[in-house]
């Protein structure tokens, strides 16, 4: 205990001093500048911009500059007010505070997933059993591999480094994910409000963090939607959420006089007027397309982002954890203006899943499109906008690698998922050379 | 869906077993067909003939018109004499009266560049350069005309005709109404540096320590287009074309081929890379002489080094030729051979900037990734991937193999903790602190740089400093057992391989896309030795390799060029003064590659040391 104690402080500590030597270093500028590290939502200049605004008794919502809500606006007024010179301090120490609530909240997870499981596979042989469950001794060396993973990702040491707002965001997120591991429900509701109240598409995580409050509650038993004490308890939960994020709008409201901020925060985020190249799929496909289409297309795009959460709900009922990971991804690959610290907070967490690997199929491409992608995207972003040599198709063609390996991904840890449920129910069927049968999918 | 959920795809489909099975053959299959394919595609039935992309160029539309001849024999004269009278420096002031007196507005551009390396040096320079405003256009957008400035006694040969033809046509373009991108006529002084400066100061790019660019009085819209001139004389002979630019990036063919469109027109004859497009009708003959262009061009392309003032235009997306005109004893052609005189080079230009003229936007068909077998022939990117692909594919084909087999042996034990696969992940941070090594190495000049008093005090030079602690490094790190691989188990040499053929095959697959040419030579020197290393099982016979792989570290690599050229170009000296001349040699190149890269921004070294060093040193640790 002491040892991983030690260990941990060790790679906090290093985690941190690379994200200071980072954002004092001039670095720094050349990696701000980067669109795949900041977007119109997140970029600190953006920020500092929209609080200079202000000061200045011009509102920041009629340009385009700023597209964040009035809330955080004034907290960023705060931050620059009284602690300009602390920021690239303040960035580093909520970046590495995320890191340890991921840690801490995995931890929780699976041991809560542990003992969900535990009646499951007391009805299997011993055999599949020991096979199946998850090694009480690696879960803490599971954890631990979360927190030294989110310290030193490349891409969350980019987007701290770069001062996004983002890294805001993933300490809400993961805050919230540890407060749900707590079973406080209240909190991370309210958290999940303000996030959506901040971004909107975080509005799909009330879905997993309603269900994991609801399974605690029936200590760890699955529930139905169709008993009355579930459905009354998760509806009030999601009226409540939903009156918090109408109160923070109130308050914004006040605060800035009227609803002008609707237009540069929410419209923007749903309307996609900004084609900025990023890792998204949105831009490059609104700026090639005909005008008369634009509607009918923003509709399937953003209808896309909202609809699997549905069925996932479904299926996803007996580990609403994993549900929230899915849920992670889908925002990364769905959002309007995605950047890698939404990549890195889920790839952060997938260590949690070790046990769901032995059933995944395309873990190597999946790695090697990431790497390659990473490794491109500068490349081709070089050669399109600095030598003029590319043109904007290679630099689309990298985004959707990017975004054809995370839709792998996500599927793959779904089937492995459901591979795993399906053991878990039925046990290992093995053919006659004790081998396991493969499984398919079919539609009866 | 089948991709993503057919579970037996994985296990069953044809593709999974012949490389679990077969690899091998396919690689080798792959190789020799690739090499099949770069020898077809030099011969005329696969190569394709260059035509205009862009209609708007309009070359040789209209009649070209320029004469001039005793102004500009007269300037040429006045010119001569007054070089004559102050050698070793630009002569700045004349060469604003002179624009001055046309009717333009001449500038001075002062710059000085503090030499990065060794002792404080300091290089002073001036270039000069005069706009002329279009008529037909608000300064918009802008062409320029340059020219290095060397006097009579420089080695090179002097450009002093290419600057009275620039002058002369600047009286020329002036006194025309149909200009609608401003022209900017450039002189400029010491070389390379002066044009780096003023491209620095025209498009006012972050300063740097090294080079201090000054500031430009007056500017104009931004440069669609630069040719460069350097005339050696007044009777020209051909006409030399140079495309290859810093980094061995090209411009854009639609401008290479307006210039060898109007030298034609002109009868002039265009050359690239010394030879004129072929007339024989002898396929064998003709095959031969793309093949010996095409080489030419790649080994140029790879060198990095522009060859030409062009080449550093291309970075500020400036789409940029050098037009060299040769003499006819420098062309080594007799007396009575053709020759053309001054004023019709001029009408080759006339005709290039009224072409140029006509664009009615920036180049912008994807037109600048080719390789030429001759001034009227190109082989385009389409083409020549396919042999750049085939002979790297092997790589991916070993990294898939030894990544099936892997888990083929996990699949058999039926184990629940997959082992094998699991050590491919620890073996990346073997891959991760390679890479930092070797940017910690590409930091080597900076770092010696800022310590120079160290060999100051035992008195050597920064060249023989940077030369010798690269290979000690390199050396250390080879022989380090911290780094060897040790025979810990089979499963993690097998992961490490896998880390280290994927590693290299993105690397080089990301060169490709920058300079192919470097990418192909790099890619047939290292996939055949890095295939053998991997393949073979037995670690003693693997160890026979070691020299071969040796020979590829990135240094010997560049010390062999030198050495084998050498060797070609004086073969009956005695070779041990071969091998010590290529070493110093050696030094100089490493030397101007590095300051190639602070001045100019050239890769080469930050590729050699950051990139593919690491990826050559985790071959050298696996065998």
């Amino acid at each position: 205990m002491m040892c991983t104690i030690i260990k941990a402080s060790f790679l906090l500590a290093f985690g941190f001093i690379i994200r200071m030597f980072l954002i004092t270093s001039s670095y720094q500028k050349m990696i701000a500048d980067r669109v795949e590290v900041s977007t119109p939502v997140n970029s600190w200049r953006r920020a500092v911009e929209g609080v200079t605004l202000m000061k200045l008794n011009i509102s920041p919502y009629e340009g385009d500059t700023f597209h964040e809500v009035p809330l955080f606006l004034q907290f960023y007024h705060f931050l620059l007010t009284n602690f300009e010179q602390w920021i690239p301090l303040i960035f580093a120490i909520i970046d590495i505070l995320t890191g340890l609530c991921l840690s801490l909240a995995s931890y929780n997870q699976l041991k809560t997933i542990k003992r969900w499981e535990k009646i499951r596979l007391s009805k299997l042989p011993s055999s599949d059993a020991k096979k199946l469950e998850i090694p009480e001794k690696s879960i803490a060396q599971l954890s631990f591999r979360v927190l030294a993973i989110y310290l030193f990702l490349p891409y969350s040491i980019m987007a701290c480094t770069a001062q996004t707002t983002s890294v805001l965001i993933n300490f809400l997120v993961s805050l919230t994910m540890l407060f749900i591991s707590f079973g406080w429900r209240v909190i991370a509701c309210s958290l999940v409000a303000l996030l959506t109240y901040h971004s909107f598409y975080p509005i799909l995580l009330i879905f997993p963090v309603l269900m994991v409050s609801e399974k605690t509650n029936q200590k760890g038993k699955s529930f139905t939607y169709a008993s009355k004490s579930s459905c009354f308890s998760l509806i009030s939960c999601s009226i409540a959420t939903l009156l918090l994020i109408s109160i923070l709008v109130m308050i914004s409201k006040s605060i800035t006089g009227s609803y002008d901020f609707f237009s540069s925060t929410y419209y923007f985020l749903l309307s996609v007027p900004d084609f900025t190249p990023n890792i998204g799929l949105f831009w490059y496909f609104f700026a090639e397309m005909f005008d008369q289409f634009r509607e009918f297309f923003l509709w399937t795009f953003q209808i896309n982002s909202f609809v699997y959460s549905i069925p996932l709900s479904l299926t996803l009922k007996n580990n609403p954890n994993f549900f929230f990971l899915i849920t992670l991804i889908l925002l990364s690959l769905f959002k309007p203006y995605p950047s890698v610290s939404d990549l890195a907070i889920y790839l952060a967490l997938l260590p949690q899943w070790t046990h769901l690997f032995t059933y995944m199929k395309q873990g190597l491409l999946v790695a090697c499109v990431f790497i390659s992608c990473s490794v491109l995207a500068p490349l081709m972003w070089h050669m399109w906008i600095i030598l003029g040599t590319a043109n904007s198709n290679y630099y689309f063609g990298v985004t959707l690698a990017y975004n054809v390996g995370q839709i792998f991904l996500i599927t793959d840890l779904l089937f492995a998922y459901l591979k795993r449920e399906f053991y878990l129910s039925n046990g290992i069927k093995v053919d006659d050379k004790d081998k396991p049968l493969k499984l398919e999918l079919s539609a009866e | 869906m089948g991709l993503l959920t057919d579970d037996k795809s994985s296990e069953e489909s044809g593709i999974v077993k012949l490389l679990r099975n077969h690899a091998n053959k396919v690689s080798f299959l792959c190789f020799t067909s690739a090499i099949i394919v770069a020898a077809a595609l030099v011969t005329e039935n696969y190569v394709d003939t260059t035509y205009f992309s862009d209609n708007a160029l309009l070359p040789g539309l209209v009649n070209r018109e320029f004469t001039n001849q005793p102004y500009l024999k007269d300037v040429l004269t006045r010119l001569r004499k007054v070089a004559k009278s102050r050698p070793n420096e630009l002569v700045a002031d004349w060469l604003v009266n002179e624009f001055n007196s046309i009717g333009l507005h001449g500038y001075e551009h002062n710059f000085t560049l503090h030499y990065p390396f060794g002792k404080e040096q300091v290089i002073k320079g001036n270039n000069v350069y005069a706009i002329l405003r279009a008529s037909r256009a608000q300064s918009t957008e802008a062409l320029v005309i340059s020219s290095p400035y060397r006097a009579s006694n420089n080695v090179y040969g002097q450009t002093l005709p290419g600057i009275a033809l620039m002058l002369s046509l600047a009286k020329y373009f002036s006194s025309k109404n149909y200009l609608a991108k401003d022209l900017i006529f450039l002189v400029c002084d010491k070389e390379y540096i002066g044009f780096q400066a003023w491209l620095d100061a025209y498009h006012e790019v972050d300063r740097s320590s090294v080079l201090d660019y000054g500031y430009l009085e007056a500017k104009s819209g931004p440069i669609q287009a630069a040719v460069n001139l350097q005339v050696y004389e007044e009777d020209i002979a051909r006409l030399e074309v140079k495309i290859e630019g810093l980094n061995g990036q090209l411009p854009n063919l639609d401008l290479f081929n307006v210039a060898v469109e109007l030298a034609t027109r002109e009868s002039i004859t265009p050359t690239f890379h010394g030879k004129s497009h072929p007339f024989s009708a002898d396929f064998y003959e003709v095959s031969k002489d793309y093949a010996l262009t095409t080489a030419s061009m790649m080994i140029s392309q790879a060198k990095t080094i522009p060859t030409g003032a062009h080449g550093l235009f291309h970075k500020y997306a400036i789409q940029a030729i050098t037009l060299e005109g040769i003499g006819k004893v420098a062309a080594n052609q007799r007396k009575d051979y053709l020759s053309a005189p001054l004023f019709q080079v001029g009408r080759v230009i006339e005709g290039i900037f009224r072409s140029l003229n006509n664009l009615l936007e920036r180049f912008n068909r994807s037109y600048w990734f080719y390789l030429l077998p001759s001034t009227r022939r190109y082989i385009s990117i389409g083409y020549y991937m396919i042999p750049f692909g085939l002979m790297a594919l092997p790589l991916l084909f070993k990294a898939l193999n030894i990544y099936l087999t892997m888990k083929k042996v996990d699949q058999d034990k039926s184990e629940q903790d997959s082992t094998q696969v699991e050590s491919l992940w620890n073996a990346l941070p073997f891959n991760f602190y390679c890479h930092v090594l070797g940017f910690l190495i590409a930091s080597l000049p900076a770092l010696i740089q800022r310590y120079s008093w160290l060999y100051h005090d035992y008195n050597l030079k920064f060249k023989d400093t940077i030369y010798y602690t690269l290979i000690s490094t390199s050396l250390l790190l080879m022989f380090n057992p911290i780094f060897r691989w040790k025979q810990k188990s089979e499963e993690q040499l097998k992961a490490r391989q896998c880390v280290a053929l994927i590693n290299l095959a993105l690397i080089l697959s990301c060169l490709s896309l920058l300079n192919i040419s470097l990418a192909l030579f790099l890619t047939v020197l290292i996939v055949p030795v890095t295939y053998l290393c991997v393949s073979i099982s037995n670690s003693i016979l693997r160890k026979l390799l070691a020299p071969f792989i040796l020979l590829l570290h990135p240094l010997s690599i560049g010390y062999l060029c030198i050495l084998v050229v050498s060797f070609l170009v004086h073969h009956e000296t005695d070779p041990m003064v071969h091998l010590a001349r290529s070493a110093e040699s050696h030094k100089s190149y490493l030397l101007k590659y590095l300051e190639d890269w602070y001045i100019h921004g050239n890769w080469t070294f930050f590729f050699g040391s950051a990139l593919f060093f690491p990826a050559w040193f985790q071959i050298w640790s696996i065998i």
